[in-house]
């Protein structure tokens, strides 16, 4: 085979791909064909051209030695090191992605735009030069876009606007995912890094990433907690929880059991990758702060869904986002991931999906999936049966309500972070509350103090049924408490029914067993 | 001491001969190499019998003119592209051939304008600083209608106009007249010929040089008019005759030990096997004038 007559060298960040590609760019072919080209025998050029990025393949890269006047040493350099693993522990990414100022630049100096090794990597997502998003569409037009060899050079083609797309700046507008679903059916947040932390967290997060798929630990603080071999693997499964509600669709073609939905699963060659930067970004800053709270060190100044976070703390990240945005599948994903041997056991998280595991997100989760309608329709049903069931001052008012709870009744978990705004009620001594404690003791069933906080309501306690009894029964005394409810679980034992607690009035006792022994 | 067959191989092998007519016809096409680039560039038609030495001429004068990779930009300049004319004239055909010339890849299944193919083979040949387009065999012109010749002879105008190169074209005797039918192109193109050759010290310095070229062990006595009205009358003073006669005369020499050619091994109609004068064109080509 002779050497071709126009073979651009390498350059020395560039992707073997984006160089064949360019290469092609010079006989306006696409990669694909110039390969066809170049090995007419061998039937899974298309494969080879679109893994070779990542593995080595033998007899592309002695063509490409030969006709481009290259060493083949040269292949293993301009590769990423560790992406050749299983997606399990390094992210390849699918579908190209590039930073628009880097393409305009590029297109500046050389009239053509080549990529970087690093944007083939799944957990790249941020240039580190312009310090902006990567993108994957468009930045007019938000639609998909082409490598195109346009006058002999590669460029980026936007077919929607009919011009090239990579020398635009990024956009202001703000993408959404799917891309081409309407606004109304979208079910992906976006992110938009304007806070400086939010940046340079992400920078921080993916060069540790690059470093670890080099083969370096990194020694930041939301790694701690993570055994070696664990840190992209779980990443990768609590990015995809993170994601949850973007698996609609995959989840209504799946087999229903008995009106329930089954459990979502993690497909095997899953990846981050697999998502544009602006939806993999939230994901994996949510789960990097996760992990950091988990380790009981705050990461500040990251945007997410400003409607999961609370008024005053619009630009955090917590633990409790998570387990607010998790369903009972999530949370029972989340469980099962953090029960793993892998990873250093995740007290605070577990502790709050045993203690609530119906945040609201999840609630309405289960009704969808109860209704077994997705996105829009969900939507249209929901609202349609607001209207029916609320006149306008109910609806208004139950927003209000909604938006005016002191943030610290939302959810039970924002009990456990430290320096959280406590309760606007008054909070219970101990000394008040220690009829239940008593109840417990004397039945032998000690109380978990772990996860008692410190303004303990009663609610975390046991079966529900009696934690409820005593809950309401608190003002009682304890002796009184505990002879009633060992009258009752003896009743119970011996006529083998449910147990039955009687209703007690706070000043006139109802039994008198009960009655007698306060006396 | 080489063997027999590693000698005889030797002796097959491709040479370079720097005959008188040859180095005057490469001369020129230097000159047509050399010159400025403009609208109008001066363009060489060279007009010889099949079996001349056309192709060989036209191979040395783009070894000649032949550059380095540039290293930096990738880029292996063609300042001389030699291509075959495709068998028919046919725009697409051409095109095709011209890309296989450069060694450029090219795929016909994603064709997506009739014009991209030729847009590409020309922004390639910027790319790669052509000046002179050699196209060998353009006598395959006269296959086609007389419509796809004029289109054709169009098309080369087009492209020395657009990329302001020389071209050079070879063909035999017969397709001067349709070429040089077109005006503006025959006012554009200075034919050269390159003669059958006569009995005279020329062919006898050429012999020589070939025949010393030859692995034999000792001098061919060949230096005679003898010889030279032989090579002439078997030959009909084609060069690619001549030089497979002497071959075959030299491979008889070195298998039965002789060594040498003299006038008997070249009289040997053994060694003249297949090979005739095509009597027809012998004479009439001299005949031809511009039309």
């Amino acid at each position: 085979m002779p050497r071709l007559p126009l073979a651009p060298p390498p350059l020395p960040d560039e992707a073997i791909s984006s160089w064949i590609a360019r290469i092609a760019a010079r006989y306006d072919l696409s990669t694909d064909a110039l390969v066809q080209n170049l090995l007419p025998n061998e039937t899974d050029n298309a494969e080879m051209a679109r893994r070779i990025d990542v593995c080595a393949c033998k007899p592309l890269e002695d063509t490409l030695a030969v006709v481009a006047g290259v060493p083949i040493a040269s292949f293993a350099r301009q590769r990423l090191a560790g992406l050749a693993a299983n997606p399990h522990t390094a992210w390849p990414r699918r579908n190209p992605v590039w930073c628009p100022l880097c393409a305009a630049q590029d297109v500046a100096a050389f009239k053509e735009v080549y990529f970087r090794q690093e944007w083939g990597f799944g957990g790249y997502l941020m240039c580190s030069q312009h310090r902006c998003l990567l993108i994957a569409s468009c930045p007019i037009c938000l639609h998909q876009v082409e490598h195109r060899p346009l006058n002999g050079r590669l460029r980026l083609w936007c077919q929607h606007c009919e011009k090239c797309a990579d020398a635009a700046l990024p956009s202001r507008l703000t993408p959404f995912w799917p891309y081409g679903t309407p606004q109304q059916h979208r079910r992906c947040i976006t992110i938009r890094l304007s806070n400086e932390d939010a940046v340079s967290l992400l920078l921080q997060v993916q060069s540790d990433l690059l470093a670890a798929l080099d083969g370096t630990w990194p020694r930041t603080a939301w790694a701690r907690g993570l055994k070696r071999h664990g840190l992209f693997s779980i990443l990768r499964a609590l990015s995809f929880v993170m994601l949850g509600p973007l698996w609609e669709h995959a989840y209504r073609f799946l087999p229903r059991y008995g009106g329930f939905a089954p459990a979502w699963s993690l497909p095997d060659d899953w990846t981050p990758g697999s998502l544009p930067p602006e939806v993999a970004a939230p994901a994996l800053l949510a789960s990097v702060t996760f992990l950091a709270a988990e380790n009981r060190v705050r990461l500040h100044g990251v945007t997410w869904n400003p409607r999961l976070l609370f008024p005053g703390e619009s630009d955090l990240i917590r633990a409790e986002t998570l387990v607010w945005h998790l369903s009972a599948t999530d949370a029972e994903w989340v469980r099962r991931l953090f029960g793993s041997p892998v990873v250093r056991p995740f007290a605070l998280l577990l502790a709050a999906l045993r203690s609530n595991l119906c945040g609201r997100g999840a609630m309405r989760e289960g009704a969808r999936r109860r209704q077994g309608a997705g996105g829009a329709e969900r939507r249209i049903r929901e609202s349609e049966w607001r209207r029916g069931a609320e006149t306008a001052e109910a609806r208004v008012a139950r927003q209000r309500s909604e938006q005016e709870k002191p943030p610290a009744e939302r959810f039970a978990i924002s009990r456990f972070i430290e320096g959280y705004p406590s309760s606007s009620r008054p909070r219970l001594s101990r000394a008040q509350v220690e009829a239940p404690f008593a109840v417990y003791a004397a039945l032998g069933l000690d109380s978990p103090a772990d996860v008692v906080p410190p303004d303990f309501d009663g609610t975390l306690l046991g079966d529900r049924y009696i934690r409820l009894w005593l809950a309401r029964h608190k003002h009682l005394p304890a002796q009184a408490l505990t002879a009633t409810l060992v009258a009752a679980l003896e009743t119970a034992r011996s006529r083998a029914c449910g147990l039955v607690l009687p209703e007690l009035s706070a000043t006139t006792p109802a039994t008198p067993a009960t009655s007698a022994m306060t006396r | 001491m080489l063997d027999v067959e590693t000698r005889i191989a030797r002796l097959h092998a491709e040479r370079w001969i720097a005959h008188t007519a040859a180095t005057q016809i490469l001369e020129t096409l230097q000159e047509a190499f050399t010159q400025r680039r403009s609208e109008r560039m001066e363009n060489v038609l060279l007009i010889a019998e099949s079996g001349m030495g056309k192709t060989s001429l036209i191979r040395k004068f783009e070894r000649t003119n032949a550059a380095d990779v540039d290293p930096v930009s990738g880029v292996g300049p063609r300042p001389v592209v030699v291509m075959l004319m495709p068998e028919e004239p046919n725009e697409d055909a051409f095109f095709v051939q011209l890309l296989k010339a450069i060694d450029a890849p090219f795929d016909l299944s994603s064709r997506r304008h009739r014009l991209a193919l030729r847009e590409t083979t020309f922004r390639i040949l910027r790319e790669l600083d052509t000046r002179v387009l050699v196209i060998d065999e353009l006598n395959s012109l006269l296959v086609g209608t007389a419509r796809q010749q004029r289109l054709f002879l169009q098309l080369l105008r087009f492209i020395s106009n657009e990329l302001r190169i020389a071209l050079v074209c070879t063909c035999v005797p017969e397709a001067r007249r349709a070429l040089l039918s077109d005006p503006q192109l025959r006012s554009r193109f200075s034919d050269l010929e390159l003669p059958p050759w006569k009995a005279d010290a020329e062919l006898q310095a050429f012999i020589n040089l070939l025949a010393q070229g030859l692995p034999l062990r000792s001098p061919s006595p060949i230096d005679s008019a003898k010889i030279r009205r032989l090579l002439i009358e078997r030959s009909g003073g084609i060069t690619l005759i001549v030089c497979r006669a002497l071959e075959r005369a030299g491979e008889v020499a070195i298998r039965n030990g002789q060594e040498r050619i003299d006038l008997a091994s070249l009289a040997d109609p053994t060694i003249w096997r297949g090979m005739r004068p095509t009597s027809t064109r012998f004479g009439r080509s001299r005949s031809v004038g511009l039309p």
